[in-house]
């Protein structure tokens, strides 16, 4: 008999980030053809990104591909995979997916399926007109970031202003702030690329997007059914490294094109950004994270 | 159960439960724990409703809400619109109906400053409805501008109406706003001459009177400045944000600090006037943002349970011509504006609307500033219209609720023709918007 | 019972009051923001996080107070031509149903609010804090619009005024007295 789950994703499914969820969804209901189908019930508008990793933890939604910072109320150890320098085979390999696993069927009572968007790193880009050559050129700017920038805004002098999304297109162009903090794909989704100058590379970090499922809801499939998704998730890691590597090819592309230029501040920044994340998390749980760091950087 | 029935059920026990005046809010919360139960399912569902609501108003984007809210009540209670009127008033003399032309005019100048229809409608409904009465105006002559100048303060910023529909439907918000100053001075401009032109053809509508008060010297100058300060709000708030000083959320707290301060330097900012603005700003805003809570978990349930998409997915595969899809549109908006508040259609037609007109390619300020006519035309239709029950509440007694509807309506045919000069002529809107 | 509703009375006020202050304050606050950024000063941290959180407070504490004063926007259409005796029960059935509501929705969000102190629930945006400290607010809304709706129904039960479902009577955020 065929079972539907239930599923969201905290972007609505048709932009850049839903995309790659969209890709495992239809290859799923493709595959799995009067035995197993998923339905998406929408992005954000149908159940608040804040609330996705609950929901499926209470069983309301079956699955929910959303990345670690909207569950980190109840798992500070998701973010560790955002500062991984491994691909996803690798992570799998060390040992890594499976403790995160561990955590989060503990924590909420589901599991991660497969992951997107490793690869895909976090920028600063500039906004406003000047020659921009090292960090110290950036002192003193206003930026709007998330709260994963805090720490690099802070550590390099670059005042963070939170701007509400709708509001950021003017903002930007407005200069009532000078840059941003974007991953590298998906700033065109706003329109933000015609008013952007300067790329700051190198990018630094992971977009990471996990596909959570229920755990009790997997353990009650039939086989058949559970072949289906885990079928899907041989075929999707497979494909994505494909897919993620054209979207980026296109990205960079993009943004040459859109007349962005670029500025190199060497491998010293990223690893500062990464380390300064790393003392954060650490923070927050220092056992399970020092564990997770060696887990998650290559030798 | 299918998506259309759930659609269908769902409106129904709304539009059910409306009539028996439960509270709108109430009308949401209802809905929302039954389908809670059934559609996210059980008690989760239901603890999935909780935490939705609790994240349904804490948003930046509502921010302004509250606060344009303030300048109106602030505008109403320090005495600060009673002055500006009589400013007006020395200035306007010999128009026919020349206290209607007054009321249209001093509308005009609140709706930049007051960022909320129902204080501005209260506030020259208790000012200058029983004056114009007094005079032996006809009645419906006399209520017809005090409800049309709502059309225009929504449409001139500050408005909480278009903050509200730019954060609902993600369209660009100093976008609405700026894109509203034209038609809504074109639209005051259309309210006026009409007036005008009813009047002069039957002047037993607005009979003239002479001036009983003493005349003012410089009444020009008088109204100069008078009138500058306020403007200069306007300005505040409107500079603030196209000059990158201020996003528009943050240029309402500007506008909002400002009137106070305005009020404050007339001498006028005395602790029982603030005292009442501030109790108005909470009863006001808090009234529509705990409709805001509960009709977002309606939105979300309308998604979840797939009737969102497939409504959308059947209009798209009709294929009809975009005009009538955006016409058809527009009259589903008019049509919910006789039974159901503002908010709550926005709330109810955005998650259908907004992936339509991207999938068509519609600017979306002007479609937003269409909209927001809309809006204005259910403030004013029967049997639910905010405005007629704010004018009710302020008029005198003996005025019916009949006879205020009747005033409305030729403002709301004038308001169509509006909308029909703008989906003709794009660029009313377009034109004015950066970028 | 009258002494509860007394106490209710009270806490309605108290609500009302500190929903007003934080409107004041989120006006404060970011006019703070802006002027501070136009001298050059750094932004104030979490002011963003902390005005929504804001919203969320003075919209749940306002709302005992817009059903104690029948502020609540409402249609009130057909009721205003039903009969007295008639629209005193409906108006009964109406109090009832927000009683219902009210309940469900309080147990419901002190379940959530159990479940969060026990799993030690953190929001980590900006600020990061226990996530009990936002939970409180709707179970603290739910008992006083509950006790509230009660009081009303109580005062419907006594009283033989017929129910004023008259628009005439409501206008939002303006008191009788006020008019002219
Ligand atoms: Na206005
Ligand atoms: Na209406």
């Amino acid at each position: 008999q065929e079972v539907t789950l239930k599923a969201a994703v905290f972007v609505p499914p048709t932009t850049t980030y839903g995309i790659p969820f969209k890709r495992f969804v239809d290859h799923v209901n493709e595959t799995g053809k009067g035995v197993l189908q998923i339905r998406i019930v929408g992005g954000p508008e149908a159940v608040p990104a804040d609330g996705q990793a609950q929901a499926v933890k209470t069983g309301v939604l079956d699955i929910a591909s959303i990345p670690p910072a909207y569950y980190k109320s109840v798992m500070v150890e998701g973010d560790a995979q955002v500062l991984s320098d491994m691909s996803l085979a690798e992570q799998r390999k060390s040992g890594a997916y499976e403790a995160l696993n561990k955590i989060a069927i503990e924590r909420l009572g589901s599991f991660y399926l497969t992951t997107y968007g490793i690869g895909v790193p976090f920028h600063l880009y500039v906004t406003k007109d000047m020659p921009v050559k090292s960090i110290e050129d950036l002192k003193g700017l206003r930026f709007r970031g998330q709260p994963n920038y805090n720490a690099i805004f802070k550590h390099y002098g670059i005042a963070g202003v939170n701007v509400a999304a709708p509001e950021t297109y003017t903002a930007l162009e407005r200069g009532t702030v000078q840059g941003y903090g974007w991953p590298l794909w998906g700033i065109n989704d706003f329109g933000w690329e015609k008013l952007t100058k300067v790329r700051v590379d190198p990018g630094f970090y992971n977009v990471i997007v996990n596909i959570l499922m229920n755990k009790a809801k997997y353990d009650a499939l039939t086989p058949a059914q559970r072949k289906v998704i885990d079928d899907a998730v041989v075929w999707f890691e497979q494909d994505n490294e494909k897919y993620t590597a054209e979207k980026t090819k296109e990205t960079l592309d993009m943004q040459a094109k859109a007349g962005i230029k670029t500025v190199d501040f060497g491998p010293e920044f990223k690893k500062m950004a990464v380390d300064l994340y790393w003392d954060d998390l650490k923070k927050l749980s220092p056992d399970a994270i020092t564990k997770l760091q060696s887990q998650l950087t290559k030798k | 159960m299918s998506w259309g029935s759930i659609l269908a059920l769902m409106f129904a026990s709304k539009v059910g439960l409306l009539l028996t005046a439960l509270p709108v809010a109430f009308v949401f919360f209802i809905i929302n724990i039954v389908g809670s139960y059934l559609i996210f399912g059980g008690f989760p569902g239901l603890e999935q409703m909780v935490r939705n609501e609790q994240l349904s108003v804490a948003q930046f984007s509502l921010v302004p809400i509250p606060l344009f809210v303030l300048m109106g009540e602030v505008l109403f209670h320090t005495g600060l619109a009673m002055k500006s009127i009589d400013a007006v008033e020395a200035v306007i003399r010999r128009v026919p109906g020349r206290l209607a032309v007054v009321t249209l005019v001093a509308g005009t100048i609140f709706s930049a400053i007051s960022g909320s229809t129902i204080a501005t409608t209260a506030m020259l409904g208790s000012l200058l409805l029983p004056q114009m009465l007094q005079r032996n105006y006809e009645p419906r002559t006399a209520m017809g501008p005090i409800l049309a100048i709502g059309g225009v303060d929504i449409l001139i910023p500050p408005s909480g109406l278009a903050v509200l529909l730019g954060s609902l439907a993600g369209i660009s918000i100093s976008g609405l706003l700026i894109g509203g100053i034209v038609p809504g001075l074109i639209l005051a401009a259309l309210f006026i001459g009409y007036v005008v032109l009813r009047c002069w053809l039957n002047p037993a509508l607005a009979p003239a009177y002479e001036d009983s008060g003493a005349p003012v010297a410089h009444p020009w100058l008088n109204l100069l400045l008078t009138v500058v300060p306020l403007i200069g709000v306007f300005g505040i708030v409107v500079v603030s944000m196209t000059s990158g000083w201020a996003t528009p959320t943050e240029s309402s707290a500007l506008g909002a600090l400002a009137t106070v301060l305005l009020a404050a330097c007339y001498g006028q900012l005395k602790w029982p006037s603030l005292r009442k603005a501030l109790m108005g700003t909470a009863v006001i805003s808090g009234s529509l943002l705990f409709i805001i809570v509960g009709a977002t978990t309606f939105a979300q349930l309308l998604s979840f349970s797939g009737a969102t998409a497939g409504l959308v997915a059947m209009i798209e595969s009709a294929g009809l011509p975009h005009v009538i899809v955006l016409i058809g549109m527009l009259a589903i908006l008019m049509i919910l504006g006789f039974f159901i508040d503002q908010t709550s259609i926005m709330m109810i037609t955005l998650p259908f609307y907004m992936p339509l007109l991207r999938t068509m390619g519609v600017d979306l300020v002007w479609f937003g500033i269409l909209y927001l006519l809309c809006m204005q035309i259910g403030l004013l239709t029967p049997p639910f219209g905010l405005l007629l029950f704010v004018l009710k509440g302020v008029a005198p007694p003996g005025i019916t609720v009949g006879q205020i509807y009747r005033a409305a309506i030729p403002y709301v045919w004038l308001t169509i023709l509006m909308m029909a000069l703008i989906f003709v002529m794009p660029w009313m809107v377009t034109a004015f918007v950066p970028n | 019972m009258r002494a509860i509703f007394w106490i209710n009375g009270w806490l309605v006020r108290l609500l009302i009051v500190l929903a007003i202050l934080v409107i004041v304050a989120m006006t404060l606050g970011i006019s703070a923001e802006v002027i501070l950024r136009i001298f050059g000063f750094p932004s104030i941290v979490g002011l963003i996080e902390l005005t929504e959180y804001g919203l969320f407070i003075s919209t749940f504490f306002a709302a005992p107070y817009l059903l104690r004063h029948n502020e609540h926007i409402r249609v009130d259409i057909l009721m205003s031509r039903a009969d007295k005796e008639t629209a005193r029960v409906v108006e009964f059935g109406v109090l009832l149903c927000i009683v219902t509501i009210s309940v469900i929705t309080g147990f419901v969000a002190t379940v959530v609010m159990i479940g969060n102190i026990q799993n030690n629930t953190l929001i980590f945006k900006d600020l990061i804090f226990p996530q009990w400290w936002l939970d409180w607010i709707i179970p603290l809304t739910c008992v006083s619009l509950t006790l509230q709706a009660f009081e009303l129904m109580a005062t419907l039960w006594t009283s033989h005024t017929p129910v004023s479902h008259e628009p005439a009577e409501h206008v939002p955020g303006i008191q009788r007295e006020e008019m002219p």
